[in-house]
């Protein structure tokens, strides 16, 4: 089936390594004139998907209450996924996704009940700060005159070597969508869907994703395809996509000072050395990103981009990259334990991918972004860390799921205390332990206790990211 | 004493007029069960995994046939029936007469003899289909072994950093743990060996057995019958021709069946599902139940009862990832069909256990394709689940809110419970270096 490139926003196909300046800003209509006006004015400078753009990209996204205040129908808004509608707030979500303790909402610093309502996001990408500027100057004044609030100008940066805060090597595993990038030179089993992270295509159960729709007789314009599975509908979907942004604060001194507290090496270097080793066996990989099930003794810079392994057969018990790593709890590829085989365990696991397209906010703690010094580094009191943004198809069963089983729960591959070392919760309490780390190793395991959280949730909302005419559709209400 | 899982399953009919002041007491049970002077004190038996009370709506047949609201106690113990009727009764025996007195059938104004009351609930059981993630092992053992597992990660803590105890070789390593074991005295039991008994053996494989020892003797006496034909071959080979034509009757029956117009489900609400999965707030484990009326044909109460009598046969070679206990049970003539599962976690993910795997899509749809509501299967085991989207919808729709809910050892996933014994197997006896370090890879 055709991808429809050129009704697809373009930070689906792409992360925009070339525009490295961008800003999201979270943003609430007051008026419901002048928001359709504003989004009128600004719809043909949204970025499709059909060629990267060089100079400048802009996206948008919606949430419910956004769509709700522009007058979408109320049945088109019922169409809308259970967790676009409810929000990433809402009370049990905050359990499914382990955003409690300090992660809990009312700590954010925008989304959730204490936090002015969001409507919108815009997405600005620029080739350089200077152009960056000039285009929100210009969106800043497109605000005032539209009655526009702005809630949050979040910033981000591009980090020396590709690197995320911590020191380490990131986005180096992505799931590759069919019809986008390299896709076609590769096996299809090597491949995912397109459905899975654009609706309107089909998914892995070779469903088309549940989809908001429109009745015919509301899309005057006429701009909206009509819905595959029933044609007598309207696919305000078709094209677009689900958002899952969640900023998460990074404390890097926490970190590398929580490595270095389980050494009791006098030596610097040595602690250091000690420390990085921990670290990346929290990861799953060494800083310069190569992989802990191919050089599993020390870093090496020439598996640095090398995604190409898996654990079943290479690392069933954990000896070479922990059972209960962050790469391996986000994506455990052919090794799930509660599986039979590798082949089940991977027909499984490729159910649950997420296209990610985050970047790094703050300042790093030092500038070159070599490792050794961000560890040894003094406390600069600097917020940092990472806007996670992710594409799917379906919230619950990819980003939920993921978040839920793999992420937040202590109990996954067996584990007992342990979450997500990096991202996951860390507290206990009389019912849960969720702050260990195990590190399999003969002859038997080493555990680390009462960790500290190295993360923390500042933000975040579910998002609807509209296919272009989508889009139209939406400013024409 | 066998210590063989297995799933009880009490099924009665609630007196009209009577759902409302029934649902209120079963919310106060479930309610006060973990406090001190419970109504009904579950965690004072002993024999007990899970419990579910839940009631289950009058509804109809796509036939037009009125199913009556049913009370369904459903319990996952360990060991001898006769042994968890009495503990039930004898700790529960209050609850259970105020509860049974809004039943038909209950004919006690006041509260019988534990006698009686063993008696009422006996008459009022369910052959069920039973899946135990974790057999043979006991509540008691769970606790216990448990505690030894966290009594070694506390010893093992002490001795991670020290690089004479990380010097011993794996089996001197062992023998430590060992030491340190034996010097806790509330660990005795943890030193004797575990005996494989035999009839843990014939209570689980038993009927499998006898059911290969039948069909065996019948193929070779049909074989013998074509070189010394008699009687006994005669019988031998017209009993299996009859298994065989029985067989292609319930498969022709049943594929003339699946061509009939399938009957969607309509999808629930956003809010019902919402209801449903705000129950989930255990932080290890939760319960789902799916209770529905069978699709329409009097071939498929049969077939599905003869596919569960195969299941509980051969139980013991099944899998289900993540699942404590399951069950599968035929209430109101086979004509509704009951569903119930403890597993870790929460639903959505359990949900998609089954229709992420071809393999288990194929085994779900052998039982679950003849659910009201599930999508179209071929052949039995062919299409079905593969509709993902419709599978979903007929869980959700036909999902329903347990009133009691009663779960022991809250904190521990099935992989704990499993790993926690192995553990205690390989503590005491001999083993080869190979095996100690795996052994240890366990801790």
């Amino acid at each position: 089936m055709e991808i429809e490139k050129e009704d697809i926003q373009g930070l689906i196909a792409r992360g925009y390594k070339n525009l490295p300046s961008s800003a999201y800003l979270i943003l609430q209509f007051t008026s419901k004139k002048r928001a359709s006006q504003y989004l009128e004015t600004i719809t043909s400078h949204i970025s499709n998907a059909i060629a990267a753009p060089e100079i400048i990209a802009t996206h948008a996204a919606f949430t419910y209450k956004g769509l709700e205040f522009l007058g979408v129908h109320k049945d088109t808004l019922s169409s809308f996924s259970r967790p676009f509608k409810e929000g990433m707030t809402e009370s049990h979500r905050q359990f499914v996704l382990g955003d409690i303790e300090y992660n809990n909402p009312n700590t954010w610093n925008w989304g959730g009940a204490n936090n002015p309502t969001i409507h919108m996001v815009l997405m600005l990408f620029a080739v350089n700060d200077t152009k960056l500027r000039e285009v929100y100057s210009n969106h800043q004044n497109l605000f005032s005159t539209h009655d526009i609030l702005e809630i949050k100008y979040l910033s981000t940066t591009v980090l020396k070597d590709k690197k995320e805060h911590f020191g380490f090597r990131d986005s180096i595993s992505q799931p590759i969508m069919r019809g986008f990038g390299k896709s076609n030179e590769l096996p299809k089993e090597d491949t995912t869907p397109t459905g899975e992270f654009i609706l309107g295509y089909k998914n892995w159960y070779d469903q088309y994703p549940d989809s908001p729709h429109v009745k015919k007789d509301n899309d005057i314009r006429e701009v909206l395809s009509n819905k595959k599975e029933n044609q007598n509908l309207k696919d305000l979907g078709r094209n677009g996509s689900y958002m899952v942004f969640r900023q998460i604060s990074q404390d890097v001194l926490e970190f590398w000072n929580y490595m270095k507290s389980t050494s009791s090496e006098p030596n610097v270097d040595k602690k250091t050395e000690n420390a990085i080793q921990l670290a990346s066996k929290m990861v799953g990989r060494w800083p310069s990103g190569a992989p802990l099930i191919k050089t599993p003794e020390k870093d090496n810079p020439d598996y640095a981009t090398d995604n190409d392994f898996k654990y079943w057969n290479e690392d069933f018990n954990g000896l070479k990259c922990p059972l209960g790593s962050h790469i391996r709890r986000t994506n455990p590829r052919d090794w799930l334990l509660t599986e039979k085989t590798d082949v089940e365990s991977k027909e499984m696991s490729q159910k649950h991918r997420l296209l990610r397209r985050g970047r790094s906010y703050g300042d790093p703690l030092v500038d070159s972004m070599v490792t050794e010094d961000i560890v040894n580094a003094n406390d600069d009191s600097q917020p940092r860390g990472l806007h996670f943004i992710c594409f799917v198809g379906d919230i619950t069963r990819q980003f939920e799921f993921i978040q839920n089983s793999w992420v937040k729960f202590h109990k996954f591959g067996g584990l007992y205390d342990d979450s997500d070392p990096l991202i996951g919760t860390h507290y206990s309490n009389s019912e849960i332990t969720s702050d260990t780390f195990t590190v399999q190793s003969k002859p038997f395991r080493r555990r680390y206790c009462n960790m500290p959280a190295f993360t923390k949730i500042e933000g975040g909302e579910y998002f609807f990211f509209p296919g272009i005419k989508a889009f139209q559709y939406i400013a024409s209400i | 004493m066998h210590t063989v899982h297995n799933g009880l399953t009490i099924s009665t009919q609630i007196k009209s007029g009577q759902r409302e002041s029934l649902e209120q007491l079963l919310n106060e049970i479930n309610d006060s069960k973990d406090r001190e002077g419970a109504i009904f004190e579950f965690n004072k038996l002993a024999t007990v995994h899970f419990i579910t009370w839940i009631i289950v709506n009058a509804e109809e047949t796509p036939e037009g046939k009125k199913l009556p609201e049913r009370l369904l106690l459903m319990t996952s113990y360990t060991g001898s029936k006769k042994v968890h009727y009495a503990e039930l009764v004898e700790i529960g025996i209050t609850a259970l007469h105020e509860v049974y007195s809004h039943c038909e059938d209950y004919s006690y104004e006041n509260c019988p003899t534990r006698d009686h009351m063993v008696r009422f609930l006996k008459s009022f059981s369910k052959a069920n289909t039973y899946y135990t993630g974790f057999q043979y092992i006991t509540h008691l053992q769970v606790v216990q072994e448990n505690q030894l597992r966290d009594a070694i990660q506390l010893y093992l803590d002490k001795q991670q950093d020290d690089e004479e105890f990380l010097s011993l070789d794996v089996r001197n390593i062992r023998i430590k743990i060992q030491e340190f074991v034996k010097s806790k005295p509330e660990f005795d039991w943890a030193t004797k060996p575990v005996k494989k008994t035999f009839g843990n053996f014939w209570n689980l494989y038993g009927g499998m057995v006898i059911m290969l020892s039948v069909l065996g003797i019948l193929i070779l006496l049909s074989i013998a019958h074509i070189f010394i034909p008699g009687i006994i071959t005669l019988v031998g080979l017209c009993l299996l021709i009859s298994l065989i034509l029985f067989i292609a009757f319930l498969l022709i029956g049943l594929r003339i069946n699946e061509s009939n117009p399938h009957i969607p489900v309509t999808p629930v609400s956003d809010q019902r599902i919402h209801e449903i999965v705000s129950k989930e707030t255990f932080p290890v484990k939760n319960e789902m139940s799916v209770i529905t009326p069978l699709k329409t044909g009097s071939i498929r109460p049969i077939f599905l009862a003869v596919t569960l009598w195969l299941v509980q046969r051969v139980r013991a070679s099944s899998y289900i990832p993540s699942v404590h206990t399951a069950r599968w049970v035929q209430i109101d003539k086979g004509k509704r069909f009951v569903f119930i599962a403890y597993f870790d976690n929460t639903s959505e993910g359990y949900a998609h256990d089954f229709v992420d795997s071809t393999k288990r899509t194929r085994n779900l749809n052998l039982i679950f394709g003849h659910a009201l509501g599930f999508p179209v299967t071929r052949f039995a085991i062919l299409g079905g689940g593969k509709d993902r989207k419709g599978y979903i919808t007929g869980v959700r729709a036909n999902q329903k809110i347990a009133q009691v809910w009663y779960s022991t050892n809250q904190t521990l996933g099935i992989l704990n419970i499993k790993n926690n014994n192995e553990i205690r197997k390989g503590l005491f006896g001999k083993l080869k270096e190979e095996e100690i370090e795996q052994w240890l890879l366990k801790l």
